[in-house]
């Protein structure tokens, strides 16, 4: 795949990763150059290691952005969008419902929508979420003493 | 020797009935509460912690049952980062190199039974080295100071190129992004408040746990979901299950060095398991990856970090038990519970306490001839694992993942951090950047930094004080020759071409 002058050999999915991650890189160093304090016995000082780490950052960036892959190269993904943003939201919304509605109704709630997408049917997928979410909240719980919330929703109505 | 028939007193006390049970029962345990995602071995000891202190037990039984859920657990975490690429310890992450593709090989089998039998190599080499050189290696630990340690982090960063996966940049941009992350919190030496963004839940920094979680598991759930969608069958094939002799011979040596070099590491507080794998995949990867199999499914490449952090683990008994200092969290961990047992470890305890030191070394032989006595002909149970479909499994995983992230601090920004992490792994595993090098640079790097700036401090600004001791320059000697070796052998190569 032919780009532009400089970048003949790269894959374009490494151009946009490499310029993506060089911005990281600047955005990183720009925004630990203030990190310094006053004292002679530090010289490396806090910013240092933040620079470093944007320093390997832009020069692996460059490399990906101007030289031809060695091996296998980068993988475009090849499914629709839809089921990965599905999961995405499923899990994003994991964190807000989950002090609200408690562990086993929200577990239950977003593994059925992960087992749908995983091709599992609409019933099936329920009973087994719940049971397994089920199971897992008497093992932390009850055996490993792992605290998991119960929801406000519930608790506020009297018990749970 | 005395020692040896001490420790022959400490086998008559470690097979005593009830005493075989407590360890038959602590791999036990220890194995299924480490196969669940992100619950290490001192998270299996914690919890189980205060249940050993209420029951009562005598110091040894107690300790037998410590030492199994210690190394059930370990090896609990090697399963679920064979089969299902999610490691729960820092010291499992190289495991996932090479164990992860083959399992996608359908070689879960050999890559789990070889995890098993190089864990039982490390042990056991390790405990001849404990009995061996116990007080050498602790006067010898002792020497390590930052500076030291500095050119030791030099070293297993040295390693880096083996897990590139043919990209060395973007083994680069791996571990910078590793050791970004490990700077964000506050900065121990300074207390300044590094990429915090006025985020109080991101003071302590990002947790290992959350990190992990998020990079593999949940990544994994993302690629998983492309590859069922792009009509991928619906469960992971199983495959073999067994494990030829021929392979067995073939990782034989990766066992005994992995042993070797897991064992030192381990006396070294602090540094320890993780390190240990690091560097012992790295020389592993230099001296026998003739084909570039490494990284794609080589059972080297799991024999030597499983035989690694199984001797750092008994190394690190050496600090503990000798100078009474623990050498990591899970060392932390017992020594609470020797103390709480009223036996205090320190130099005195081979005077004080013979039989409880002697008792606890036969009592981890034990355990570790448990471990291989029960998993191997487990192997085939844990492999069916993969057969359940993916719609119940993966969810099933994903779900113990936010169990594992949310017990970390009982935080919901935690698990939005998880999420945050999942996407951004499954970026990287797209593009094709590693993650290993990532976990690099966010165990390490800290380690480093702390390191090089406590070196500089007692040096008085001065960075000459990196090679003012020999053993630092010996080991960047070490270093040099490592990161020679490649090009050495290239060189070689053309002129022979």
């Amino acid at each position: 795949m032919q780009g532009p002058f400089p970048f003949h050999g790269s894959h374009p999915v490494n151009r946009v990763a490499g310029a993506g991650l060089l911005v990281l890189a600047a955005v990183a160093a720009w925004l630990a150059r203030g990190y310094t304090v006053n004292f002679i016995a530090d010289p490396v000082g806090p910013r240092a290691f933040p620079w470093v780490a944007a320093g390997l950052i832009a020069v692996g960036a460059t490399f990906m952005l101007l030289r031809p892959e060695e091996r296998a190269g980068p993988s475009l993904p090849s499914g629709r969008l839809r089921p990965f943003l599905l999961a995405l939201v499923a899990l994003g919304l994991y964190p807000v419902l989950l002090p609200l509605l408690g562990f086993i109704t929200t577990t239950a709630g977003v593994m059925w929508v992960l087992a749908r997408l995983f091709g599992g049917r609409a019933v099936p997928s329920a009973a087994a979420s719940l049971g397994l979410a089920a199971a897992m909240y008497l093992l932390f719980v009850y055996l490993l003493s792992v605290p998991l919330p119960l929801g406000r929703l519930f608790l506020a109505g009297g018990g749970g | 020797m005395s020692s040896f028939s001490l420790l022959l007193e400490g086998f008559a006390v470690a097979l005593r009935p009830l005493n075989l049970a407590f360890a038959l029962g602590g791999v036990g345990v220890g194995t299924v509460v480490g196969m669940l995602p992100g619950i290490g071995p001192i998270n299996a000891i914690a919890i189980l912690l205060p249940v050993i202190f209420a029951v009562g037990l005598p110091a040894e039984s107690a300790l037998i049952l410590l030492a199994g859920i210690y190394y059930g657990s370990q090896y609990g975490n090697s399963i679920s980062t064979i089969l299902l690429n999610v490691p729960g310890t820092t010291s499992s992450v190289v495991t996932a190199i090479d164990g992860y593709p083959l399992t996608q090989q359908g070689k879960a089998g050999p890559a789990l039974a070889t995890a098993a039998i190089a864990s039982f190599v490390g042990g056991t080499l390790s405990i001849f080295g404990l009995v061996l050189l116990a007080p050498l290696l602790a006067s010898w630990a002792l020497r390590f100071g930052p500076a030291e340690y500095v050119a030791l982090m030099a070293l297993a960063f040295a390693a880096l190129s083996s897990f590139s996966g043919g990209s060395f940049p973007k083994a680069l941009v791996a571990t910078g992004v590793g050791l970004l992350l490990a700077s964000v919190g506050l900065d121990p030496n300074s207390s300044v408040a590094r990429f915090t963004f006025g985020e109080l839940r991101l003071l302590d920094g990002l947790d290992f746990v959350v990190v992990t979680i998020g990079l593999f598991a949940i990544s994994e759930v993302f690629l998983l979901l492309e590859r069922t969608g792009a009509g991928e069958a619906a469960a992971t094939r199983v495959g073999r299950v067994g494990l030829t002799m021929k392979e067995l011979a073939f990782s034989g040596w990766s066992m005994l060095r992995g042993s070797v070099i897991g064992f030192l590491m381990g006396v070294l507080p602090g540094a320890g398991g993780t390190v240990s794998t690091f560097v012992a995949y790295g020389a592993e990867q230099r001296i026998s990856d003739r084909e570039g199999t490494f990284g794609k499914g080589d059972l080297r490449g799991v024999a030597a970090p499983e035989a690694a952090n199984n001797a750092a683990a008994t190394g690190a008994l050496i600090p503990l038990l000798t100078l009474g200092v623990p050498g990591s969290a899970t060392t932390a961990v017992l020594l609470g519970a020797l103390m709480g047992l009223n036996v205090t470890p320190g130099p005195l305890l081979l005077e004080r306490n013979p039989e409880v030191f002697w008792g606890l070394v036969a009592s981890m032989y034990i355990g570790n001839l448990f471990l291989l006595a029960l998993n191997l002909p487990l192997v085939r149970v844990f492999v069916r694992v993969l057969s359940v479909p993916r719609w119940i499994l993966v969810p099933g995983i994903a779900a113990l993942g936010c169990v594992a992230v949310y017990a970390v601090n009982g935080s919901v920004f935690d698990l939005f951090l998880m999420v945050g992490f999942g996407v951004a792994g499954y970026g990287f595993r797209k593009v094709g950047i590693p993650l290993a090098p990532v976990i690099l640079g966010l165990v390490l790097g800290p380690l480093m930094e702390k390191n090089l700036r406590r070196a500089l401090a007692l040096g008085g600004g001065d960075w000459s004080v990196l090679v003012s001791s020999p053993l630092a320059v010996g080991i960047w000697g070490v270093t040099l020759a490592v990161l020679a070796l490649p090009l050495v052998g290239a060189m070689r190569a053309r002129r022979q071409g």
